[in-house]
């Protein structure tokens, strides 16, 4: 590979690579994320590459996730952009027939929506059209192992411009005036970090990329590494050269083993051209990016925790009464910043700061703490119809968000209703329904008691207990708090045992205001954000649905129906048909009865596990909880 | 440099923390994981105070890891701070019912020295404050010992909770201890620290025969000193 040593060389093969890249004619793009991977995309494309053997006109693009992962394998038809759902290796031959060649639409590998409207273009399903895809732009394009594709999008090319035209202190400055704030959970400004590590005393300087996303069911981070690593490597050099540094690391979990390969090919391939290096597009600028992986500790994603583990220490957070900018990784100044903010730094650059900043909300003119600008990406999962990963506009609604993108309530045709979103990771909050037509933004959600956190929303229904959803994030932090200070370590001990004992409803009085106690001490006790914040959950249960913990200890009631000791299955007699399905997927044979007449429950031998009420279609099956497991079955 | 310490103009040095001038203009701030022998780690919690520079919000902050500076103002006793204290010492109650400085600690914090919570199973009266490790590490250079596990599991020893095998028997760790939870006994002619099931034969002085000190510990000592070959060959009484 030729070394790629001034801007002009730069230009010269950005625009070699968009003629080779053939994106012009017709080209296959089949999802290559984890998620479509795990559900056959390996095969998928295997059997594109056969059929297309003898076709030169086709090409074929194994990309990063498309963010649907829950439809994979995904293929996209393009420049057409039809979007086929649920493909399957069998089917290659029959879509390059049908559709590739004669344009016929194969209606049956189309996504359907809750009222069975079939969408033929990928922008045209709803799950895509509401989105507002910045970042994730590229993840259906290009092969992320593969920088020709990364060029032939003019990648490199805001590189290029602030090294050619641009003074660090401009550099700096632009992201300021972009108002980009840390997509990680903080939502600290990004160029003001920048500044501060620039101003720092030392010659050198280190630039860290955090990747050890570790909130459970967030996996924007993962997608944006394997789809498009080289707008992470991008945004690092652009800050790199901002703030004087020559070394960076992407700490990334170990958990992440497709992101680590292709962003280790991206690595080597952008040494290869000279884009990490030595001199950099034949500038004074020298630049070099190293992987660490993490060992799987959540707190590790705490800055001082990563710059440890990074050290070869145990990662447990130090107070940062002294700034990591100043003294950060091997006591020097260190700029730590998530992968999606990183991801976000090249499109700044490339389409400038009024661009982005007519993207979100607040005004950023004079702080950038006035509003939150650009996008953010949301995994969407829970309850709804349709979850991915969704990138959207700061400023959209919940209800946009969970109805319009996400599809709605699941089984609403059921009854199942919306009851609580939870944002922000285990140590966000639950909101509900009254501020679901509120603006998203990093202010909004600390207002409605949650948080922006790394961009996790699960959303709930009616049939999910929130004192359990509590007791499972308390329960997730008291395992991953790192247990060196007081109020985290014992304080999620304590919360850990009231919350297990009101879910088997042997919670006491006082239990609730034993819990707030706890919360606030350990809320401004604690020593680093994961204590601070692990109480959220609880505080903002308790908040919003605090008759449902008072229920849970006075009545024994589940207001959710959830908490499997304070419930009991039960068939109405009425309402069976004797059909005997729920008899035949019981696990445990707890239900007998005859054909065409009625069903039993043994309870004795019930586990509660719900197969019995899901899989019944007279809604004959009802779950009984409190007082009312006395009344209609005597117990 | 002068600070406001409860509202009193005081002097400070540069590179002091809040709690060294608090303790030396006798204002009383509770701690249990600092001690002038190794460097802060604000983890125990209980040296809390309200601190910011004139005419910025105060913040809450560890006294004992906290840096002075110009224009200083703290508060040590605030009804938030006073609250937040309360609240980690009754949680470090449940960790060592039977240690009489912390009840002594609770009593100063007019509370109860029975924690409300029920005791914390296998605790053995450790609070987990790292004094014993921070010592064995950044004064003995033993590294013997260190946390393991973490979250609520968290416990302190050997390597996997095994003997410490580089245990020195120093006692260090012994005597930094704010909770006398790691029992160190000498029995005749041996040394046994029962928190971490190391024992250690004593070294007889050359003159009077006391068994005053273990082997280990003065070899790892004389390298470290630097004193004479024979220094340790003698008692401390035998040395006069």
């Amino acid at each position: 590979m030729v070394k790629v040593n001034s801007p002009k060389a730069l230009e010269e093969i950005i625009q070699k690579k968009k003629k080779e890249s053939g994106k012009e004619g017709t080209y296959i793009s089949i999802c290559g994320g984890t998620g479509c991977i795990a559900s056959g995309g390996n095969g998928v494309l295997e059997a594109f590459q056969e059929v297309i053997a003898d076709d030169p006109d086709v090409k074929l693009v194994r990309t990063g996730c498309h963010g649907f992962c829950e439809r994979g394998p995904l293929v996209v038809i393009q420049p057409q952009g039809i979007l086929y759902q649920k493909v399957k290796p069998g089917d290659a031959a029959d879509i390059y027939e049908k559709t590739i060649k004669n344009g016929e639409i194969i209606k049956k590998h189309l996504y359907r929506d809750q009222k069975k409207q079939a969408y033929e273009k990928e922008a045209d399903v709803p799950f895509y059209k509401f989105q507002k895809r910045i970042v994730f732009k590229m993840n259906g394009h290009i092969d992320p192992e593969k920088i020709d594709d990364y060029l032939a999008m003019d990648g490199y090319s805001a590189l290029s411009k602030v090294l050619t035209s641009m003074k660090p202190d401009q550099i700096i400055d632009t992201v300021i005036k972009s108002g980009l704030r840390g997509r990680g959970g903080g939502g600290f400004p990004a160029g003001i970090k920048w500044k501060s590590t620039k101003a720092a005393t030392g010659d050198k300087k280190y630039v860290l990329c955090n990747a050890d996303e570790g909130d459970p069911g967030a996996f924007m981070d993962r997608s944006i590494m394997e789809g498009n690593p080289h707008s992470v490597i991008e945004g690092m050099l652009i800050g790199a050269y901002a703030i004087g540094s020559d070394e960076g690391y992407i700490y990334i979990r170990n958990e992440y083993p497709l992101a680590i390969k292709r962003l280790k090919v991206a690595l080597e391939q952008a040494r290869e051209y000279g884009f990490l290096g030595k001199n950099i597009l034949g500038t004074d600028f020298s630049f070099d990016i190293k992987i660490n992986r993490g060992g799987g500790a959540f707190v590790c994603g705490e800055s001082t925790a990563l710059m440890l583990s990074i050290e070869g220490k145990v990662g447990r957070p130090r107070t940062k009464y002294i700034h990591t900018a100043d003294s950060g990784l091997w006591d020097k100044p260190t700029n730590l910043n998530n992968v999606e903010t990183w991801a976000n730094i090249p499109h700044i650059f490339n389409k400038g700061v009024d661009w982005f900043t007519s993207i979100g909300t607040g005004d950023v003119s004079e702080h950038p703490w006035g509003g939150s600008k650009g996008t953010k990406i949301f995994s969407l999962v829970g309850k709804v119809n349709n979850t991915g990963l969704v990138e959207v506009p700061f400023g959209i609604t919940l209800r946009d968000i969970i109805f319009k993108i996400g599809g709605g309530i699941k089984n609403s045709k059921k009854g199942r209703k919306f009851k609580a979103v939870q944002t922000g990771g285990p140590s966000g909050g639950c909101i509900p329904e009254k501020h679901l037509d509120e603006p998203v933004d990093f202010d909004g959600l600390t207002k409605m008691g949650s948080m922006m956190g790394s961009g996790g929303m699960i959303v709930m229904d009616d049939h999910t207990c929130l004192v359990e959803v509590a007791r499972y994030f308390v329960d997730f932090l008291k395992d991953e708090s790192c247990g060196k200070c007081t109020p985290c370590r014992e304080g999620l001990r304590r919360m850990s045992q009231i919350l297990n004992r009101i879910v088997v409803g042997e919670g006491k009085e006082g239990d609730i205001e034993l819990l707030e106690k706890l919360a606030s001490a350990m809320e401004i006790s604690s020593l680093c954000a994961l204590g601070q914040t692990a109480a959220y959950p609880v505080l903002s249960t308790i908040k919003y649905f605090r008759e449902e913990y008072e229920r849970h200890i006075k009545d024994g009631y589940c207001d959710g129906k959830q908490c499997t000791e304070l419930i009991r299955y039960n068939i109405d007699e009425d309402a069976c048909t004797g059909c005997s399905i729920c008899a035949k997927k019981c696990p445990t044979k707890a239900i007998s009865g005859e054909l065409k007449k009625t069903y039993r429950i043994d309870q004795s031998e019930c586990v509660r596990c719900g197969v019995c009420f899901n899989v019944c279609n007279f809604n004959a099956v009802e779950i009984l909880s409190g007082s009312e497991i006395k009344e209609k079955m005597g117990e | 440099m002068e600070i406001k310490l409860n509202g009193k103009k005081v002097k400070a040095n540069e590179g002091e923390y809040i709690l060294d001038v608090a303790q030396r203009e006798n204002i009383y701030i509770p701690t249990l994981c600092d001690h002038p022998a190794v460097k802060p780690t604000g983890a125990c919690r209980m040296c809390l105070v309200e601190a910011g520079v004139e005419g910025r919000k105060k913040k809450i902050v560890t006294s004992c890891a906290f840096h002075v500076k110009q224009g200083l103002e703290v508060n040590t006793d605030t009804p938030t701070i006073k609250e937040a204290r309360k609240v980690v010492m009754d949680l470090l109650l449940a960790r060592a019912p039977n240690s009489e400085s912390l009840k002594e600690m609770a009593q100063k914090l007019d509370m109860e020295t029975v924690s409300t919570f029920e005791p914390v199973e296998n605790a053995g009266d450790c609070i987990l404050c790292g004094l014993c490790t921070r010592v064995c590490d950044e004064v003995v250079g033993a590294n013997a010992i260190s946390f393991n596990s973490r979250g609520a599991d968290m416990d302190v020893g050997g390597p996997l909770l095994d003997v410490p095998q580089d245990c020195i028997g120093c006692g260090a760790c012994a005597y930094v201890c704010p909770t006398d939870c790691i029992g160190l006994k000498d029995d005749g002619e041996k040394r046994y620290l029962e928190k971490w099931d190391r024992e250690l034969p004593l070294m007889k002085c050359r003159e009077c025969g006391w068994p005053f000190m273990p082997a280990f510990q003065a070899i790892k000592f004389n390298e470290s000193t630097k004193v004479p070959k024979d220094f340790f060959k003698l008692c401390p009484d035998c040395r006069n």
